[in-house]
């Protein structure tokens, strides 16, 4: 067998044509509605969907003629059961159409099947009532409305897509918002692209692999494609449905994933694809919005000869990292390509996130320090898997400076970051370091703790009033995170009093917060109030509720079971100490015991202690919880923590007139 | 709404001074009364509408905004709206420093072109080009000018001096001049001033030195608070429309004409409709037989293009399609009605919290956003019916639409009516619930809610939800804290008014807390009202829209063993604002506390504000006083 050359000579050779479906049931018709379909009840496998897809397939494969394209044939039958699951009728595809070699969209069709007095009546979708929306300069939107959708009816949608980008196959998502009994796709790779699959999400998925050879138009003659044709077929594939907790769901939705590796050139295929890390480096290093970026001399030179009078490394960092996170105002967009020139990013003050950290590389080179930028995929954008080249998923840029022998990771486009304490959104699994020659892969992980430590003074006086003076300490990413918080309610008095309004019962007469100009000291919230709404009478007792200033009110965790992994932005430690002085008069009735509480693996601890000398009563309680990440398996024992603390901290402090 | 919001701005005068673009936007040069928690302030705005013809009406937009700090940064997002009725004829714009020196230009080009959304209709025709300015640094300002040839408009834009709260303006300049016979109408509302008539006929509006307003919690919406010019035309040309507006009467004439003749249907559809009321000769019944047919056979599907913006499919369409937006739905709904000889009228209202038809003396496009189907009944209540919901019980007109006016569209013309009203007392939710104590604090417990009318929505959700998604919603928003739900059943009540009634399983590990031989049990243990700090001085009014009673009654079935030491005394509160009754008594093993809480709706000057959040604080003690059980022998 020999392959034909793509680039234009004609050989026909004659071949054995195999069938290239490897369907394994022979793929439905449109238009064959079975009886069964229409008088189905109820989902088979989920008995609270309101519609479910009875099958989704589709196929993709190369077609020729006068230019190349890649065609997916999709075909989907929905069953609708309830009014809600009409809301599937109304569909959109997007398509990529830039000015040249837009992708398009053939034969779009959608018939609806109603059961009326026994008979089946058809309801087609009119070509007038597709919406074809410029969504933007690159984007359109074909948007339809099934007609004659409601309880009871299938429909059918079909349509073909056809792209010139024929080497760049799209994720297929196996499981949707609704339901879908079976998913079936099939996929003939050219033997001359190579791809890397990835399998995403929980639900099984069956792959069958085939090797065939295919005749197919090309120029003025044919060609013979020898495929690998692979087939994924998922079955009974439940509802998607987000939880709390639950960031980087697209980590999670069932999907077949293909990057590109390599393209073979012995048959004129001049793709140049990176294979690796270290082309992808190559390849940035001589790229204008990279690598030539950071071959500028640093528009801030300047202030470069002022800080390289620091001697310690470490702080000559923490200054240049503090002034450009300062200087600059990142624009919202995540990218890992600067959107301008050294010099413009400079003059607007504004920028995207790689402007903004490549500005922070430059300085620090032009200082002397060992800096280099690091490319990665934030966490909404998808995981780098480790080991695989997914240059595609790229989105941010930041620094990386090395002292001695320790790395230290900065993110300047975030405002109230600082040095290795990068934004959650930037841990994300596999993270590059370009070098000039070389590269690294690392692992990027929140370093840092969410710290919360809180210490309040309580007296309690003869009339039942208290008064108290205390404060909160946040730290890492206990200060990221409360600084964010102040930002948003756009003052300090803004933030203190929706704060101070959550806690009921207390009035401050002082408080404070400092300080709010430098992110890598931690916060600080002074106050000074009355308590009394802490204090409960009860016949001739006095109850108290001790943990005013943070208490866990409410188990976060509220639904029964889950289905997905419980995500935390951050490990936390919170600690509380509670001093209360009670006066002449009364003694303690009662105190909540001490109480010390486990994950079984031990990430999560919770040790809450109580004592009493003379007229004080002290109180401390710590919880932390170490791990960001625990499966659905260990949500109960984790739901259940959580509401051991919240039951303990429910508990009072009973005093009584001696 | 009569409160004397006027007393609140400084100087809004109808000055002779020409109005004109400030010679510099130094923010030194800004009065410090409208930097006063201002995050952005408007130096000058200039809007100008010139009526050639009713179909060439040329619009100028001048605006330059000085941003002061972060908070302004949606202003640095720069957007006109198009359709197909209007051909924009310039745009650009021009960025400041704090120095008033110019820092970037911007011309058309620069401006990207995108299709609108308006978040639920599959498809308009709207398209808006868009342009992300580069902001030096703060403060800075930003100037945004075009000009567009309107072919037909249906209004001309409102001339709000607010553009949002912290937001202050210094010199604000609207100017209509229209031909003598082109009608033109205009209502100043919340204190904006008279408009000066200049010799060439303009007419000219001015606001200045107008400072910010603060965000405040349940404070009125900003067009209840901003001055405001509604301006209208007495006739309109619109995509081949055109037709008389002056007055409500009118605009129903125009209304009615789109409407005239589109209620055909299929000879089938009369048979089946016919059939299905032949059982009864109740008009009401056969009304709501009807009206479930249609929320059977259909869906709501808005897609807007042009004249359809006003003009429904016909009912023949959404026979055939199965989908319509509220206009089609109801105009069939209308025709299915008329076949079986029950008359009934197309009726255009605001709905939802923030529109409604708020000026019946002043007929304008803007006020109304919905159209609903009123349907007189002889001898009883009129119904109105929602159509675009396929879950609405069909005699309970929910307050998406309630409680305000409605303007009835038929070949008489428009007739502006009010539409149900339901009282305090109608808006009832009776909570029960009944507590199995254990002597370790934890509870087995029931709850049943009967909600009707308004009060019927609180769970509506879970009528729609199924499955885990129910029992999610439903763990969420449980009325009592660290419950474990462990069953629930959702149903509709049939009464004249809606209702619907849920039962639940729960249990709770910790109802009470044991400390020694003491079991603190709270006797009211619902989740707090939310309870604003009171925070500095007050400067807005505040507004409350509910209008709800609740009676909860909380049974606790004491074990052997457990005896009842103390309960706390009865609870009284009455306020302007609501009024709150508990009472706590024992009988035998049983603990039953029985609570009545009522909000009353109004608006209230803002000095109430801090006995409004102490009403509320007090409500929340009470609720979480504890009665104490002692375990005895």
């Amino acid at each position: 067998m020999t392959y034909a050359s793509l680039t234009g000579a004609l050989r026909l050779v004659l071949l054995l044509y195999l069938p290239f479906s490897l369907f394994s049931q022979k793929a439905p018709k449109f238009g064959k509605i079975s009886p069964e379909e229409l008088s189905l009840k109820a989902c088979p496998f989920d008995a609270s969907a309101t519609a479910f897809y009875l099958f989704d397939n589709g196929e993709t494969q190369l077609e020729g003629g006068a230019v190349i394209r890649l065609v997916t044939r999709r075909h989907f039958r929905v069953k609708v059961l309830q009014q809600e699951g009409a809301a599937l009728a109304d569909q959109k595809i997007v398509v990529y159409t830039p000015e040249r070699d837009a992708e398009t969209i053939e034969d779009l069709k959608a018939v609806a099947y109603n059961l009326e007095n026994g008979k089946v009546v058809e309801t087609k979708l009119d070509k007038s009532a597709i919406f074809k929306e410029k969504t933007s300069e690159t984007l359109t939107t074909y948007k339809f409305a099934v007609p004659n959708v409601r309880a009871g009816t299938v429909f059918e949608v079909s349509y073909e897509l056809r792209s010139s980008y024929y080497i760049s196959i799209d994720p297929w998502i196996f499981q949707h918002d609704y339901p879908v009994q079976r998913s079936e796709y099939q996929v003939n790779i050219f033997q001359d692209f190579n791809y890397r699959r990835s399998l995403m999400g929980y639900h099984p998925v069956d792959v069958k692999e085939e090797r065939g050879i295919r005749r197919m138009p090309m120029g003025s003659g044919m060609a013979e494609l020898t495929e690998i044709i692979q087939n994924y077929t998922a079955v009974n594939v439940p509802a998607f449905r987000i939880e709390p907790y639950l960031y980087t769901d697209d980590n999670y939705r069932t999907a077949v994933r293909f990057d590109l590796k390599s393209v073979d050139p012995s048959n004129g295929f001049t793709v140049k694809v990176a294979t690796d890390w270290g082309e992808v480096a190559g390849n940035l290093a001589t790229n204008t919005h990279f690598g030539d970026f950071l071959k500028k001399k640093s528009p801030m030179k300047d202030q470069a000869a002022t800080f390289k009078a620091i001697a310690d490394p470490k702080q000559l960092m923490q200054q240049v990292f503090s002034h450009v996170q300062s200087y600059y105002s990142w624009n919202g967009d995540f990218s890992y390509l600067a959107d301008e020139a050294p010099d413009e990013v400079y003059k607007s003050k504004k920028g995207n996130s790689a402007a903004i950290n490549l500005s922070l590389v430059s300085l620090l080179r032009e200082v002397g320090l060992d800096a280099n930028p690091v490319v990665l995929s934030t966490r909404n954008n998808g995981r780098i898997l480790p080991g695989q080249c997914s240059a595609n998923l790229l989105d941010h840029t930041i620094a990386v400076a090395k002292i001695d022998t320790t790395l230290y990771y900065m993110d300047a486009s975030d405002a109230f970051s600082s040095v290795n304490l990068l934004p959650p959104q930037n841990c994300n699994g596999t993270a590059i370091i370009v070098r000039k020659e070389t590269y690294q892969a690392v692992e990027l992980k929140q370093n840092q703790i969410n710290g919360i430590h809180s210490h309040l003074n309580l007296t309690l006086d003869a009339s039942g009033n208290v008064q108290g003076d205390g404060d909160l300490t946040f730290n890492d990413y206990g200060a990221w995170a409360k600084r964010w918080e102040i930002a948003r309610a756009g003052s300090e008095k803004a933030f203190l009093e929706a704060w101070a309004g959550d806690k009921s019962g207390i009035e401050f007469s002082k408080s404070t917060i400092a300080p709010l100009d430098s992110n890598d000291m931690p916060l600080k919230i002074q106050l000074q109030g009355s308590f009394n709404g802490i204090v409960e009478q009860a016949g001739n007792l006095l109850l108290v509720s001790p943990w005013a200033l943070d208490q866990e009110k409410e188990n976060p965790f509220t639904s029964a079971t889950r289905d997905y992994p419980v995500e935390f932005y951050y490990p936390t430690v919170k600690s509380s100490t509670v001093k209360l002085t009670i006066p002449q008069g009364y003694v303690v009735e009662s105190l909540p015991k001490s109480l010390k509480v486990r994950l079984p693996d031990g990430s999560a601890r919770f040790t809450c202690n109580v004592g009493q000398k003379d007229n004080v009563i002290t109180l401390t309680s710590m919880v932390t919880v170490t791990r960001t990440l625990y499966t659905p398996e260990e949500y109960a024992d984790l739901k259940s923590f959580y509401q051991t603390v919240v039951d303990k901290e429910l508990e009072k402090i009973v005093l009584k007139k001696a | 709404m009569t409160f004397k919001v006027s007393a609140f701005f400084i100087a809004l005068c109808a000055c002779t001074v020409l109005a004109a673009q400030p010679a510099s936007y130094a923010v030194d040069l800004l009065p410090a009364a409208l930097k006063n928690d201002a995050h952005a302030v408007r130096r000058y705005r200039h809007i100008r509408y010139d009526v050639r013809s009713p179909e060439n009406i040329v619009l100028q937009f001048t605006e330059a905004v000085t941003l002061l700090n972060s908070n302004a940064k949606g202003h640095t997002t720069l957007a006109v709206f198009y359709d197909k009725q209007t051909k924009i004829r310039s745009l650009g714009a021009t960025v400041y420093d704090a120095q008033g020196k110019v820092t970037k230009k911007y011309k058309e080009k620069d401006f990207r072109d995108f299709a609108a959304q308006d978040g639920f209709s599959l498809y308009l025709d709207d398209r808006l080009r868009l342009l992300e300015v580069a902001v030096p640094g703060l403060p800075c300002t930003v100037e945004f000018t075009y000009e567009t040839d309107n072919k037909g408009l249906l209004t001309f834009n409102t001339f709000m001096a607010y553009a949002s709260t912290h937001f202050a303006v210094e010199e604000d300049v609207y100017e209509v001049k229209a031909p003598t016979n082109y009608g033109l109408r205009y209502k100043n509302v919340n204190g904006a001033p008279e408009p000066e008539k200049l010799p060439d006929g303009t007419l000219r509006w001015t606001y200045r030195n107008l400072p910010a307003l603060p965000d405040e919690i349940l404070s009125p919406p900003l067009d209840a608070l901003s001055p405001t010019v509604w301006v209208a035309p007495n006739t309109i040309a619109y995509d081949g429309s055109s037709g008389d507006i002056s007055t409500w009467e009118n605009l129903g004439k125009w209304n009615w004409a789109l409407l005239e003749g589109r209620d055909k249907l299929p000879a089938a559809t009369v048979e089946k409709v016919r059939q299905l009321v032949a059982g009864t000769s109740d008009t009401r019944e056969k009304v709501c037989l009807i009206y479930e047919y249609m929320q059977q056979r259909t869906r709501y599907v808005s897609i807007q293009l042009g004249i359809g913006g006003f003009q429904p499919f016909t009912a023949e369409e959404v026979d055939k399609t199965g989908y319509g937006d509220c206009k089609a739905l109801s105009n069939y709904t209308r025709a299915l009605l008329k076949a079986v000889d029950i008359p009934s009228t197309y009726a255009v209202i605001g709905a939802g919290d923030d529109r409604r038809i708020r000026y019946p003396d002043f007929c304008s496009f803007g006020q109304a956003n919905h159209v609903i189907l009123c349907v007189p009944i002889k001898n009883s209540d009129t119904l109105w019916l929602e159509c675009t919901s396929q879950r609405q019980p069909c005699v309970y007109q929910g307050d998406f639409t309630s409680n305000r006016l409605a303007l009835l569209v038929d070949k008489n013309g428009g007739k502006l009516v009010q539409t149900a009203h339901y009282t305090q007392e109608q808006n009832r939710l009776e909570n029960t619930f009944q507590f199995e104590v254990k002597s370790d604090g934890g509870a087995a417990a029931t709850f049943q809610s009967n909600g009707y009318a308004a009060a019927s929505e609180d769970y509506e959700a879970l009528l729609r939800y199924q499955g885990k998604e129910a029992d999610d919603w439903l763990a969420l928003n449980f009325p009592v804290a660290n419950a474990k739900v462990l069953t629930h059943r959702i149903a509709g009540i049939d009464s004249v008014l809606a209702g619907t009634r849920l039962f639940s399983e729960f249990t709770m590990s910790r109802l009470a807390t044991v400390q020694g031989q003491r079991l603190f049990l709270p006797v009211c243990p619902l989740k707090p009202l939310p309870s604003p700090a009171s925070g500095g001085k007050r400067m807005l009014p505040m507004e409350i829209r509910m209008d709800k009673v609740q009676t909860d009654r909380f049974e606790y079935r004491l074990p052997a063993g457990l005896k009842v030491d103390f309960t706390p005394e009865d609870k009284f509160l009455e306020t302007p604002f609501g009024t709150y009754r508990r009472a706590v008594r024992n009988e035998g093993n049983l603990l039953i506390a029985e609570r009545h809480f009522a909000i009353h709706p109004g608006v209230y000057p803002p000095e109430q504000w801090s006995a409004f959040i102490d009403f509320l604080k007090k409500v929340n003690a009470a609720d979480a006083e504890k009665a104490i059980l002692l375990l005895g022998p």
